[in-house]
């Protein structure tokens, strides 16, 4: 289910509650993200800004100066590996490389993701699907062009 | 002739205020020398922090090796140079201090001379001055244990009135939203004007607490006052009057210490009488 104000958290952030109280909102991540894709926004209406990635607006590509730069370990130096930022889904009902009677190979998702061929692999050479390794970096909900893909916050999972 | 303090400040302060606009499109350029804003900036590698932030996520129990060097930088510089952060570089203080001045001389503009100052009245700003320092320790405090115990980020940020300018141009520049809360800013600067007081910085400012505990160690730059040059006589305290935060700059008190930000208007105001006031490391013997 697509929420409407879905966002997520940079590569290498610290568990949601953490991250709160070690942000101080000086916006370096921001200054030095290569893709622009890095907002501070309030997270309530009196609360500090935080760094949040709109992803359906523009995705992060994992070059990862955001959080080698983060001076007060809000977000750690990580692999793009392990950038934990959530985990994206694939509904085959809408994917159209899943549809058989139309007999078109989109793989989309598959060409544009940073960690192709680990992340997204091709089954059976021609179906793309999402393996563990997926970090949530959300550029295959930004482009794939029916809107098959959704993005998980890894902040949402560990706010149940 | 030589250049007075007051003229070399307001260089810096316009410098630091445009700087804070331009280092944003900079960044847009993907030139990051500089980069950040007051709360945590970082400057060509060398990191500088607000001591109060990086206290807050202290007290949070989540240090962090680089902001907490930052903050040792900030307190290195006013525990040497005195709170020249708040008089030097801060925009608000900028801004509320020509507001001051336009009020001041608007004010002045039908008294033929400036208002002598009589010893009670001295006396009574001494006292306002400790009030008002004890005030900004309060403040600090207090946000400090809210932050403690209550909340979940670091709060007290949000009364950072620099942090709030360098704030708002940044989300501005990089993402054309406005920060709502930052209109705190003109909407302080309006009481103040209203007011014809300094009111943020001497009452209320947090930020200034811990930088202004650094800058009252003994052997930094500091407003030194020697008796024997004092030419002023009676009532006539020049520079009682130039100073904008109501300090008595001849006490050389910790409550003066604490309040005063090194501007230097006092030293100015003294130039042309005696030079009792001069801007030295070590106490006039």
């Amino acid at each position: 289910m697509p929420l409407p104000f879905s966002f997520l958290r940079p590569p290498g952030a610290a568990p949601e509650k953490e991250l709160r109280a070690r942000c101080v909102s000086c916006g370096q991540c921001v200054a030095v993200c290569a893709f622009r894709c890095l907002e501070m926004t309030p997270d309530s209406l009196l609360s500090p800004d935080t760094p949040k990635i709109f992803h359906r607006r523009s995705p992060c590509f994992l070059c990862m100066k955001c959080s080698d730069i983060c001076p007060t370990g809000a977000l750690r130096p990580v692999p793009a590996e392990k950038a934990g930022m959530g985990m994206a889904y694939l509904d085959i009902k809408r994917c159209v490389d899943y549809q058989e009677e139309n007999h078109i190979m989109c793989w989309t998702c598959y060409e544009r993701c940073p960690l192709r061929g680990t992340a997204i692999v091709l089954q059976n050479g021609y179906r793309p699907a999402v393996t563990d390794k997926c970090v949530g970096c959300g550029v295959c909900e930004y482009v794939c062009p029916v809107k098959a893909v959704t993005v998980l916050p890894a902040w949402r999972r560990g706010e149940k | 002739m030589k250049t007075t303090v007051l003229f070399q400040r307001r260089c810096c302060q316009i410098g630091t205020a445009l700087a804070f606009i331009a280092i944003p499109f900079l960044n847009l350029r993907n030139i990051t020398v500089l980069f950040g804003n007051f709360l945590s900036f970082n400057m060509a590698g060398l990191p500088l922090a607000d001591p109060l932030a990086v206290l807050q996520t202290l007290a949070a129990g989540f240090p962090a090796f680089v902001s907490l060097a930052g903050a040792g930088a900030s307190l290195l510089i006013s525990l040497v140079l005195g709170r020249i952060f708040c008089s030097w570089i801060c925009p608000y203080g900028f801004f509320s201090e020509i507001l001051h001045t336009l009020g001041k001389n608007r004010r002045r503009k039908g008294a033929a001379l400036p208002d002598p100052v009589s010893s009670s009245q001295a006396g009574r700003l001494k006292n306002s001055a400790a009030h008002a320092s004890a005030c900004r320790f309060f403040v600090a405090s207090t946000g400090m244990l809210a932050v403690l115990f209550f909340l979940p980020g670091p709060f007290l940020n949000q009364l950072s009135m620099p942090g709030w300018y360098s704030r708002a141009l940044q989300q501005g520049i990089f993402s054309g939203v406005l920060l709502v809360g930052a209109l705190c800013l003109p909407c302080m600067l309006f009481l103040e004007a209203v007011s014809g007081k300094r009111l943020w910085c001497r009452w209320l400012c947090p930020q200034s607490v811990l930088i202004a505990l650094a800058a009252s160690f003994p052997r930094g730059l500091k407003v030194r006052f020697s008796p024997k040059k004092c030419s002023c006589g009676g009532n006539d305290r020049p520079c009682l009057s130039a100073c904008s935060l109501e300090i008595n700059p001849r006490a050389e008190t910790t409550v003066q210490r604490l309040a005063c930000t090194n501007c230097g208007d006092c030293v100015d105001a003294c130039r042309g009488r005696g030079k009792a006031l001069t801007f030295s490391f070590r106490a006039d013997q």
